[in-house]
């Protein structure tokens, strides 16, 4: 398990102390206190409820915990909310999508360009040259993501008339490209078949090495979460009951009771059912 | 409560976001537009033509595009777009009054800024009430300011019953006097609204506008500013809408008296672009042109019918119930509005010629 | 004091009208999540059809049950017409239809009874009386207890009866609730008839009050402020905002009137709306929900 995390550690990119959420009486979170060192890919695993996509929206700021506080590249955040986070790097996907369906791919992507515009509403009105050159340059900054998903094919294509798979990594584009240091993943791969799947995992590998992002990853399927990360938080009932490498969560006696069961190569789709029994060797 | 327009634009079938993708269609479009707009029209139609169609057209294209800005492609809706419209001619006429030195088009600005003013304060609850709460606020505005400008002589320059006559129309030494003058006049200023909005509408302000209207959450996320973008929506339509004023006052009654901007015209006004179709310039225009069209078609039926058979009060009525009636119809079978039905012919046609042009 | 408290109770008597019409809301509200914009054009058409028939010689009684009859049968046609082939489309798209659908009520009920005032005679006298030392309208206590029994009645129906019981199942959840074979149609076409009702009850009242004229379906925008103030599911609220209301806009008129003018009545209940949404963005009685990310 980490040291004392009240305060940072030299390359320490995001961090909980002691985080705390309630929602009219029911417990969401429960003193839940990690740090994510720069660079890496942290998976965040729990059964279903355990409050994993509740902590996901404490750490950019769309929830604020009812104790603790955060840390991102070590300045202390309170309250902080998600257009701050935006501000000092933080992005994320969202387990529901959340593009906006008004849109083509390409503006949906140039909406993670916003907080890079230069431009002023008045100029663009006008259409001065100076706002004409800055969304140009937007756009082709916006259409390298593009093309470094694959996407291109459907740059003007609105998104409600993609496939699920497409639309995925239109919400992956979109975050991309406001250049984040760090990505926070709700269910990246949730409803991919077997081959998307690969696909998005070789890419969130690409985006942590080639571009330096920290990654922070909800997924509940277990090969992938362990081929991919370097550093995993398991959670339950709001609670973190594991926090290590791959290898010492997987050894962990209450994340496998929660959790893993037996074998420790649980896909997504054994979640629904109750909890398997204890392994009795991995 | 969830209430966003932003439902109303994703129904079961996609929607393109520009009425025509290809971009030679466009041009033509754009070349066929401005030449029937400017040069044909101008030089063929009768005075009838100028003063009680093709003018309000405009004015409502403009009234209907200021709210659209803000309810379309904004997600805020407001029934108050009346209210700001009679704020800015009753500004305008007030510069122009007490400030004569003020060229013309001067006073119109002053009154779309002032207009933008008001309907920024009356967008500020947005900050915490959302939906369909905010309606409330709109609707404040558009009694509030009706009260007002009737309560306060100063306004209408003491006259006894609030009305205002327009000024003499003189642009750059031009006096603007005749049916045609004021169309071109209206024209010019109603064209360059559109092309501001199309301005805004294509670039990232259109882009904020529009994510905090699909999805705020996820627009937070981004950085984005919700409530500063809001306000520029309410301020910028109520430029727009004051400007609508103007012209409505100026260009085309002659006269303004309050009531003519009551609720019943800011439910026209959505009702315009309901029809017409939400976070669209085009649907605007095509919304408006059926508000205008409507009347004089059934006024026409009715003068085919046998003379006695319907009088005026009952056209009104017939009027008002089929109106009602194409709003349900629309919400059922298109609720993109006339435009998409328009983006639907052009594809069709667009398809065939497509296929002409392979196999020749 | 005298003074104030009779235009204080002056002014809740007249906020029981105004919780009249805002209770045919919140029962269709309630059971469909729509809110009516036509409630005042019903309140006017039903005003109107009952004057008329009253005007063509029939007696009270007959034109009362035709009248009633009438607004159920437009009930009918609501949901034939309007309801059921908008059924999955999300409120706002409804609300929208129920702006269009009063168009279609009011310009209807003028194209058939035509436009001009009438007077509304319910033979409930408005001589005002002394109680406890202050001058009260007898017609404006008439109404209030009508209204009183009125929600009684709602009440009663909504807690003892079956169907009372299946509308606050489809209030809930009316996916479940079809599942467990309650028939939402069946269940929307009483709860726009009762809304007919409320809104004949209301149309009679107010008609008597105000005379039957095309303004009555402006009453539709002040129960605007009265369903925030009082939450849109709650007929408790509608009657506390309907008194919240009448008072604050009498109040108003009278007090602040002296200061800057009349006319305060227009405005005055929206600007006391605004602010109060500013403090509860929720509404007094209304439910607060959590947006899911």
């Amino acid at each position: 398990m980490s040291g004392n995390i009240t305060t940072a550690g030299a390359s320490e990119a995001l961090a909980a102390v002691g985080v705390t959420l309630e929602f009219q009486g029911v417990q969401a979170l429960d003193d839940v206190s990690f740090s994510i060192r720069d660079g890496e890919i942290c998976a965040l695993i729990g059964p279903n409820g355990a409050g994993k996509s509740s902590l996901l929206n404490v750490l950019n700021g769309i929830y604020q915990p009812s104790e603790g506080f955060l840390r991102a590249h070590g300045r202390v955040l309170r309250g902080a909310r998600p257009q701050l986070t935006a501000k000092l790097g933080i992005a994320r996907t969202f387990q529901h999508l959340g593009l906006f369906p008004g849109m083509t791919v390409l503006e949906n992507v140039l909406t993670g360009r916003s907080l890079r515009h230069r431009s002023h509403w008045l100029a663009q009105a006008l259409g001065l040259p100076a706002a004409r050159r800055d969304e140009v340059r937007q756009i082709r900054s916006a259409e390298a993501v593009i093309h470094f998903l694959g996407i291109d094919a459907w740059r003007d294509v609105p998104v409600g008339e993609l496939s699920y798979g497409v639309q995925k990594k239109v919400d992956l584009a979109r975050a991309l490209a406001s250049e984040p240091s760090i990505l926070l993943l709700d269910e990246p791969m949730a409803g991919l078949n077997k081959l998307d799947k690969a696909d998005m995992a070789q890419l969130i590998r690409k985006i942590n090495q080639e571009h330096q992002v920290t990654v922070v990853i909800i997924e509940h399927d277990i090969g992938v979460v362990m081929g991919l990360s370097d550093h995993i938080i398991v959670l339950d009932h709001g609670q973190k009951i594991g926090d290590g490498s791959p290898a010492q969560v997987r050894a962990n006696p209450a994340v496998i009771e929660a959790y893993l069961g037996a074998g420790g190569t649980e896909s997504s789709a054994d979640t629904h059912e109750s909890r398997p029994e204890p392994a009795v060797a991995l | 409560m969830s209430f966003s327009t932003a439902q109303i634009l994703v129904p079961d079938r996609p929607v393109a976001s520009r009425l025509v993708q290809h971009k030679r269609s466009r041009w033509i479009g754009w070349v066929i537009g401005v030449a029937l707009f400017a040069l044909v029209l101008p030089l063929t139609v009768s005075d009838y033509w100028f003063s009680a169609i093709l003018i309000p057209l405009l004015i409502l294209s403009l009234a209907g595009l200021g709210l659209n800005l803000l309810t379309g492609y904004t997600g805020q809706l407001s029934l108050g777009s009346a209210a700001f419209m009679a704020v800015g001619v009753y500004t305008a006429y007030n510069l122009d009054l007490r400030v004569p030195e003020l060229p013309l088009l001067v006073s119109i600005l002053g009154g779309g800024v002032m207009a933008a003013l008001v309907a920024l304060v009356f967008g500020l609850p947005s900050l915490r009430i959302k939906g369909f709460y905010l309606l409330v606020s709109t609707l404040a505005a558009q009694f509030l300011i009706q009260w007002v400008l009737v309560k306060f002589g100063w306004f209408s320059n003491y006259n006894p019953s609030g009305v205002i006559s327009a000024p003499d129309l003189s642009v750059l030494g031009f006096e603007v006097e005749t049916p045609r003058a004021r169309y071109l006049l209206t024209l010019a200023i109603v064209a360059a609204l559109f092309w501001v909005a199309r301005n805004l509408v294509r670039g990232e302000t259109g882009r904020r506008w529009m994510a905090v209207r699909d999805k705020d959450v996820a627009a937070a996320t981004l950085g984005i500013a919700l409530l500063r973008t809001k306000l520029l929506a309410f301020a910028i339509s109520g430029f727009f809408l004051g400007v609508a004023g103007c012209l409505w006052g100026f260009l085309y009654l002659g006269t303004v008296e309050p009531h003519g901007f009551d609720l019943n015209r800011s439910f026209q006004i959505l009702f315009i672009i309901i029809i017409g179709g939400l976070g669209s310039l085009t649907g605007s225009i095509l919304g408006a042109a059926f508000f205008v069209f409507l009347p004089i078609a059934l006024s026409n039926l009715a003068g085919a019918l046998p003379v006695g058979t319907v009088d005026n009060g009952l056209l009104e009525n017939l009027q008002q119930v089929l109106f009602g009636a194409l709003i349900i119809f629309f919400l059922i079978r298109e609720p993109g509005g006339l435009v998409r039905y328009v983006q639907r012919a052009i594809q069709y046609v667009q398809h065939r010629l497509g296929i002409a042009r392979n196999s020749g | 004091m005298e003074f104030f408290l009779e235009v204080l109770i002056g002014g809740l008597l007249a906020g029981v009208m105004y919780s009249l019409v805002a209770i045919g809301f919140v029962l269709i509200y309630k059971a469909s999540g729509v809110f009516n914009f036509a409630q005042g054009a019903m309140v006017l058409f039903a005003a109107l059809t009952y004057v008329s028939l009253i005007d063509q010689g029939l007696p009270p009684w007959l034109s009362l049950v035709v009248t009633a009859a009438l607004m159920v049968l437009l009930a009918v046609a609501v949901e034939a017409a309007v309801l059921r082939p908008l059924v999955n489309r999300p409120p706002i798209v409804l609300f929208m239809a129920t702006l269009g659908l009063a168009y279609v009520i009011e310009g209807a009920a003028q194209a058939l009874w035509g436009t001009q005032v009438h007077g509304l005679e319910l033979g409930i006298s408005d001589a005002p009386m002394f109680l406890g030392g202050l001058l009260i309208s007898s017609f404006d206590l008439v109404a209030a207890g009508i209204a009183g029994l009125l929600v009684i009645v709602l009440s009663l129906f909504f807690s003892y009866t079956q169907t009372g019981l299946a509308l606050r199942a489809v209030a809930d959840d009316p996916l479940a609730a079809q599942s467990v074979g309650i028939r939402i149609r069946r269940i929307w076409v009483i709860v726009w008839s009762a809304a007919g009702l409320v809104a004949l009850v209301a149309g009679l009242l107010w008609g008597a009050r105000l005379g039957v004229q095309f303004s009555l379906s402006l009453v539709v925008l002040k129960a605007l402020p009265v369903l925030i103030i009082g939450g849109f599911t709650s007929i408790t609220g509608a009657i506390v905002g309907g008194l919240l209301i009448g008072a604050g806009e009498k109040l108003a008129e009278v007090y602040l009137g002296q200061l800057i003018g009349n006319g305060i009545e227009n405005w005055f209940p929206y600007v006391l709306a605004l602010l109060f949404l500013l403090v509860r963005p929720a509404g007094l009685f209304g439910q607060r929900t959590i947006e899911r990310v």
